[in-house]
């Protein structure tokens, strides 16, 4: 909200100039490089140096606004992530139009990898008074330097019409978030929220290796670089939790401040979905639509959060909160979920300094407990669980609603064959 | 069912009610029987009377046992270690709430079981379409009938049981247990292997919203403005079912607290909400959540207690004194009223390390000319207490002994006196209709 | 595997950071509060009540501990700083007297001091859980115990919680280890164990309050004070909501809300970040910049053996939970390792200087090569601090006789990988970016370092941008760059700045202005720049 924005800020430095020192210390240390900044001046510049980083794995989003469908039927109005990989710059703002999806889409790299991630701001279509800038932040990045860490008021925001491409030298893998950090309370809450999994390098390792006692073989895939095999997993699983307040969407879509001081989450998701959408192995489609006659309907929820597998596979559930508001517990009866990672961490004790490995802290929950920003990383092995049909949903069983409508909220299915 | 060869009795007991095998066997089974149905649970400060839903522990005819009445949480479920089967019969003898399901379930979510889903179209089995709802987890059970849950993986641990069906309500209303597995009977018992304890604690805690409560009762749950639990607000919070000062209405512990000895405190969350407990001037080394033991034990004051979890801890007083265990999320109160909700006390009355004489600055105990003389003030005057004695020399579970009808002395506080008993090494707890406080007669010294 | 979790662990690190700080400067960032005097020291509380003001435009009245008959009310109260075996003594009185109309007195206060043992209490009466202070402005309260455990505490109201820490009534307690002493890096520690080291301290202590229900308690209109139906609005760390957590500490136009909580620190330094639950809620806070080690909970190390090994459990993590009543000490450091470009703008060769944390690993040749080997072995024990196989990461070898590879002209970059089996024993592909392979001798110096790597991408114009205000213009640690009016202003020295903050992003908010609340800036100043 550009009005509320620029009260905010007025505030901010009305407040902290006092407390600026007067002087700037350029040039501290070493001389100046060259200014990278004064180098482009057209709008989309999707980077992707192709042969001469053999490195590189390059992403396109767009972020703008969009419509999505809750469980009990009703549009909500977000902001939001698109993936735009492969779209002309010519033809961007026509393709992404009213596009926005919920959650943004998952983007995978692997350990080892340069990402170069081109964000590209649309504008949006149903608030043409609006000109916010958005980001990426790429939440949890290890020695994230400021220009790349999306965070605005210690960087910049990318305004409307125009890109900028983030880089980053892919150190550790995990599972880790984005985001726009733009005005966050606001443009979180809208939807700009998504996963960011950086897989393990351990997984390329030649067929036959040794990794102690445990042989690796090709195809094997671990959440971590555990030296041991025993991150192995078999069938992965994203699942974010997330919720919206219908008001401050709506105050968003009718041209009102948005109302921070009232914010109450009553739509309660896993992967943009309440029960039973989170089931349904296909997207949702939205109805955009009825707001822009221009512009047909978009499946705008790509992600179900439907878990299935076979009686012994191991499940990978990268459980992630992005929620705006509070945190929540997710309970499992029936089946142990075995905890390997938080903080896109393996969850181990500091290595001793010779070298080896820390403390194993993997431990067996029933419970998953996370706030805003968390993640953790949880295995469970079926070989032990019943054929049949489980529940994963929230133990704050209230939340178990999609606003007034009752069997629904934040709870989806784990299948095991 | 599976009682054959096997000898059981029931030993009523101040917390809930402890079944034991005494047979040795390879594959042994506990089998415990439930009815739930509706209760009645009267607030303090002339609090509301709020309908919860409970269960009563009940013989193999669902008439319920000797003492027993439904209760929240229902009774404690002690499966003796070495059993390798759980069986629980569940009666569903629910009222009838309007549009809102009277079926219910049982699971306990941290044990292995086949699950078989209800949905809300009311089949069974798997997903069938992608806009079905499910009701039940497991397989439920409509009023009048009855249906046997079984668990064959079982392991040590302290465990929930709960309703499996339409949690958001069938929970809330109280639908939900203990069920605890030692590794080894002791003494000392065992909680798992290598933690032993001389002594434990039962600490549930769950919350009410009693408007949900008065809709379910009223059978308009499920039209508006009650659709749906979403604008839960509860009101009352409980530890073992009651709140401040209720909770100190029965002992909390199994048997005398006697300084230095381990308590095993069993603390379970079966509310809507994290509630974090801390234990004044104490620490306490985490041993388990959720039945698994942690690779390696904490030591904290503080614990993280979210919805649906349990957690063992290890305890261990050395020093005599008051000490609270209280909500710091500050869910302190009896709906507005100060001084209420999720607080009580791990006292050490009656042991080794002296007998403090008051608790909670309401109840004080003396002796007087071969009897026991209770006084206590500033708290509302109940028709009866009970008194709970123990042997502090054979640390025997907690038993009733006596009931008093107070007077009022001429100071203006309340009293009542019982005979001494022959055995000065004897401990109690006092516990009323409205009650007050927990006080002891230690040893002389 | 870890790198920055090993680093923090080993003695080696500890010695990194002691040559860090040798060329950094001096000073150490600590926390603001009371000591007394060791090894007996008598603080006396009276509590008091006032107004502090939040950012949004609002002045609410709560209570809090002031610091004796002539300390004027505060939020929160007096960080108390004593050290392990000191016989702590707290007297309290309470003065507060609730305006209405109609006045009246207010309630019995106390104070609970949860993670200390054997606190006695005697004095004013009892409540349910302590000795208690009606507020009468006479009757005393004393509290003693002895500060048994180093660590980070809390201490608040033990009486009606829901109403008297939602007023305020909550504050910090640090014990120092035995032989703590703030000058010598060594003994600047958490707990008794060295791997509690630290450069920078911080206190976070987090709360958060409902401004609706303070004017009620005001206006004396108790009996409309609802905390089951809690809703916070404000969220203040350590008494003060963004930005005026950025202020300085005690700043004329916060005179009740003393402290502040504006860190600083330099590449490599240890950073503790002492995080206290104050209020009601749980909030999860997320560091920006990198993970941090969750050391201790509760004032106790994360230890399988206490007093023994260390914080062997230690966890890292980008966000810690912090619960209320519970106490989380954290060792945050920023290395800027592996960015893939050289922070300072470097090229190969200069200009430099050439800075300290530019070295992710280093070690020697412990045989000789000819320009055409592709294996490399490094002394035994010495390999395990590269990256692990079959990870591949950039090298740079150079002559021992220079300090660093610019000033070696022949210097070499190579790309390596250690052996699967051996982790002495790289892999290397020679002669990369346009150097020339070289023979090396042995006790070359081989580095994994990104010195000298340009910036990968092109960044936009800055007409295309929006920059805040601890923005520098530049990419670069300690460089500037132009900026547009009224952007940036707030980094004289350039830093990288991370924004510390709750990421239930609702609580960053003061009221309903945006940014605010549960935030704070940490900035990571080149080597040079001063930290107060």
């Amino acid at each position: 909200m550009n009005g509320m924005r620029e009260l905010g800020w007025a505030a901010l430095l009305a407040a902290s100039l006092m407390a600026a020192p007067a002087a700037r210390a350029d040039n501290l240390p070493g001389s100046r490089p060259p200014d990278p900044y004064r180098s482009r001046t057209e709008g989309i510049d999707i980077q992707c140096p192709g042969a001469t980083d053999p490195k590189a794995v390059c992403v396109s989003i767009a972020c703008g606004d969009g419509f999505v469908k809750m469980a009990d039927g009703s549009d909500q109005y977000i902001f939001g992530f698109q993936d735009v990989a492969g779209i002309d710059p010519t033809v961007m703002w026509s393709y992404g139009r009213l596009g926005a999806e919920f959650p943004a889409p998952t983007i995978w790299a692997k350990e080892g990898q340069h990402l170069y991630l081109t964000l590209t701001n649309l504008g949006m279509i149903m608030r043409p008074d609006l000109f916010d800038p958005h980001t990426i932040h790429f939440h949890g990045f290890p020695n994230a330097a400021s220009i790349f860490d999306g965070e605005p008021m210690a960087s910049f925001g990318v305004t409307q019409n125009n890109s900028v491409t983030y880089f980053y030298d892919l150190q550790e893998p995990g599972t880790f978030m984005y985001h726009c950090h733009q005005e966050a309370s606001e443009h979180m809450q809208m939807g700009m929220l998504g996963q960011l999994y950086i897989l393990a390098a351990q997984d390329d390792l030649p067929d036959g290796t040794l990794l102690g006692t445990f042989t690796h073989h090709t195809g094997y895939k671990y959440v971590y670089d555990d030296g041991d095999g025993s991150t192995k997993y078999d069938v992965e699983v994203p699942l974010q939790m997330s919720s919206f307040d219908p008001h401050f969407h709506a105050a968003d879509l009718g041209i009102q401040p948005p109302p921070f001081a009232t914010m109450v989450d009553v739509y309660p998701m896993l992967n943009g979905r309440g029960y039973p959408d989170t089931v349904n192995p296909g997207g949702i489609m939205n109805n955009r639509n009825a707001y822009r006659s221009d512009i047909p309907n978009k499946v705008a929820q790509k992600i179900p959060a439907l878990i299935t597998c076979t009686q012994g596979q191991k499940v990978l559930l990268r459980i992630s909160s992005l929620s705006t508001t509070e945190f929540n517990t997710l309970t499992a009866p029936g089946f142990p979920m075995l905890v390997v990672g938080t903080g896109a961490h393996l969850l181990r004790g500091p290595d001793k300094p010779d070298g080896t490995p820390g403390k194993n802290l993997y431990y067996l929950t029933q419970t998953i407990t996370l706030g805003g920003g968390e993640s953790t990383d949880v295995i469970v092995d079926t070989t032990n669980v019943p054929r049949g049909t489980y529940f994963l949903y929230t133990s704050n069983l209230n939340e178990l609603s999609n606003d007034n409508e009752d069997y629904g909220g934040m709870m989806t299915e784990f299948v095991v064959n | 069912m599976t009682m054959q060869g096997m000898t059981r009795w029931l030993k009523p007991a101040a917390l809930g009610v402890l079944l034991w095998a005494s047979l040795a066997g390879p594959a042994r089974a506990a089998d415990f029987y439930l009815k739930a149905a509706a209760m009645t649970k009267t607030m303090p400060n002339a609090g509301p009377a709020i309908t919860m839903w409970g269960y009563v522990l009940c013989d193999a005819t669902f008439t319920p046992l000797a003492g027993q009445v439904v209760q929240v949480p229902g009774p404690r479920l002690v499966v003796p270690p070495g059993d390798t089967t759980l069986n629980i019969h569940l009666l569903d003898g629910l009222p009838s709430a309007g549009s809102e399901t009277s079926n219910t379930s049982l699971v306990i979510p941290e044990l292995p079981a086949t699950m078989v889903p209800t949905w809300t179209d009311g089949t069974t089995g798997p997903r069938t379409s992608t806009t079905q709802r499910v009701r039940s987890f497991t397989q439920e059970v409509a009023p009048g009938g009855s249906v046997t849950y079984t668990w064959t993986s079982l392991r040590p641990g302290t465990f929930l049981y709960e309703s499996g069906t339409h949690p958001s309500v069938q929970v809330q209303m109280g639908l939900y247990g203990c069920v605890t597995i030692d590794a080894a009977a002791g003494p000392p018992a065992q909680a798992y292997p290598g933690v032993s304890y001389d002594n434990e604690a039962v600490l549930v805690f769950s919350e009410v919203d009693p408007a949900i409560h008065a809709a379910v009762a009223a059978g308009t749950y499920g039209t508006a403005p009650y659709t749906s639990t979403i604008n839960y607000t509860p009101k009352y919070f409980f530890i073992n079912g009651a709140p401040y000062p209720d909770t100190l209405a029965a002992p909390i512990f199994t048997k005398p607290f006697v300084l230095g000895q381990r308590i095993l405190l069993r603390f379970l969350n079966p509310g809507e909400e994290t509630h974090v407990p801390v234990l004044q001037d104490l620490y306490m080394t985490v041993v388990a959540q959720d039945g698994y033991p942690l690779p390696f034990p904490r030591t904290e004051y503080s614990l993280i207690l979210e919805a649906g979890k349990t957690f063992d801890a290890i305890v261990t007083p050395t020093t005599s004194g008051l000490h609270g265990l209280f909500d710091r999320r500050l869910r302190l109160t009896n709906n507005m009223a100060s001084n209420g909700g999720m607080l009580t006390y791990l006292t050490d009355n009656g042991a080794a390390g002296g007998c403090p004489g008051t608790v909670g600055s309401t109840l004080k105990l003396s002796k007087s000319g071969g009897q026991i003389l209770f006084t206590w003030g500033n708290i509302a005057l109940a028709s009866s207490y009970i008194v709970y004695q123990s042997n502090v020399a054979s640390l025997a579970p907690f038993t009733q002994q006596d009931t008093l009808n107070p007077t009022a002395p001429a100071d203006g506080t309340t009293g009542a006196t019982m005979p001494m008993p022959p055995d000065n090494l004897v401990f109690f707890l006092i516990a009323g209709d409205n009650l007050a406080g927990g006080g002891c007669v230690g040893p002389q010294r | 595997m870890n790198r920055e979790r090993k680093r923090m662990w080993t003695k080696e690190a500890a010695t990194l950071a002691v040559l860090l700080l040798g060329i950094a400067v001096g000073s150490h960032a600590t926390i603001l509060g009371l000591t007394g005097t060791s090894p007996n020291p008598t603080f006396n509380f009276i509590a008091k009540q006032g107004y502090i003001s939040t950012p949004d435009g609002n002045s609410i009245y709560c209570w809090g501990y002031a610091n004796g008959a002539t300390g004027a009310f505060q939020l929160p109260g007096p960080t108390l700083i004593v050290n392990e075996g000191d016989t702590v003594t707290i007297t309290l009185q309470n003065q507060i007297s609730i305006p209405g109309p109609p006045a009246v007195p207010g309630p019995a206060v106390s104070m609970i001091f949860p993670g200390q043992q054997n606190v006695s209490a005697s004095g004013g009466t009892a409540g349910v859980l302590t000795q208690e202070a009606p507020s009468d402005g006479t009757t005393t309260v004393t509290y003693t115990f002895v500060a048994a455990h180093p660590g980070t505490y809390t201490y608040f109201s033990g009486t009606r919680m829901e109403l008297e820490v939602e007023m305020g009534l909550y504050g910090a307690l640090i014990v120092r280890p035995a032989g703590f002493d703030p000058n010598v890096a060594a003994n600047r520690r958490a707990y008794d164990d060295p791997a509690s080291q630290y450069d920078h301290e911080y206190l976070y202590l987090l709360s958060d309050l409902d401004p609706t229900l303070h004017p009620l308690v005001e206006q004396n209109k108790l009996d409309q004070y609802d905390n089951t139906t809690f809703f916070a609005n404000n969220w203040l760390v350590t008494g003060r909501c963004f930005p005026d957590t950025m202020a300085d500490p005690n700043v004329g136009y916060l005179p009740s809300q003393p402290y502040n909580t504006a860190p600083l620190t330099h590449p490599g330094e240890k950073v503790l970040l002492r995080f206290i639950g104050a209020g009601h809620d749980l909030h999860p806070l997320h560091h920006h910049g990198n993970n941090a080690l969750m050391i201790a909970k509760d004032g106790r190390l994360l230890e399988s053996a206490p007093g023994v090994s260390g914080p062997d459990l230690a966890v890292s993590d980008f966000t810690e939970t912090v619960a209320p009543g519970e106490t989380i000490d954290a060792i945050w450091v920023w290395y800027g390792y592996h960015l893939g470009w050289d922070e300072y703008g470097h090229t190969l060769g200069g200009p430099g200087p050439f800075q300290p944390n530019e070295i992710y690993a280093q070690s020697t040749l412990a045989s000789s090569i000819g320009v055409a080997d592709t294996t490399i072995s490094v002394p035994a024990g010495t390999g395990h601090a590269f990256l692990p196989p079959p990870r591949t990461f950039r090298a740079i070898i150079w002559g021992a006789g220079y300090a660093n590879p610019d000033l070696d002209p022949n210097r070499e970059v190579v790309t390596a990988t250690r052996s699967l089996t051996n982790p002495d024993t790289f892999t290397i592909t020679r002669a990369q970016e346009g150097t020339a392979a070289q023979a090396w001798s042995v006790g070359s110096i081989i580095a994994d370092t990104d010195h000298g790597l340009p910036l990968p991408v092109t960044m936009p114009s800055i007409q295309n941008l929006e920059f805040g205000q601890y923005a520098s213009g530049s990419p670069f640690l300690g460089q500037s760059g132009a900026l547009p009016p009224l952007q940036g202003g707030f980094n004289p020295y350039n830093g990288y700045y991370y924004m510390f903050h709750s990421h239930n992003e609702k609580e960053i908010v003061n009221n309903n202005v945006f940014p605010g609340g549960m935030l704070t800036m940490m900035g990571v100043l080149p080597y040079g720049a001063p930290i107060p």
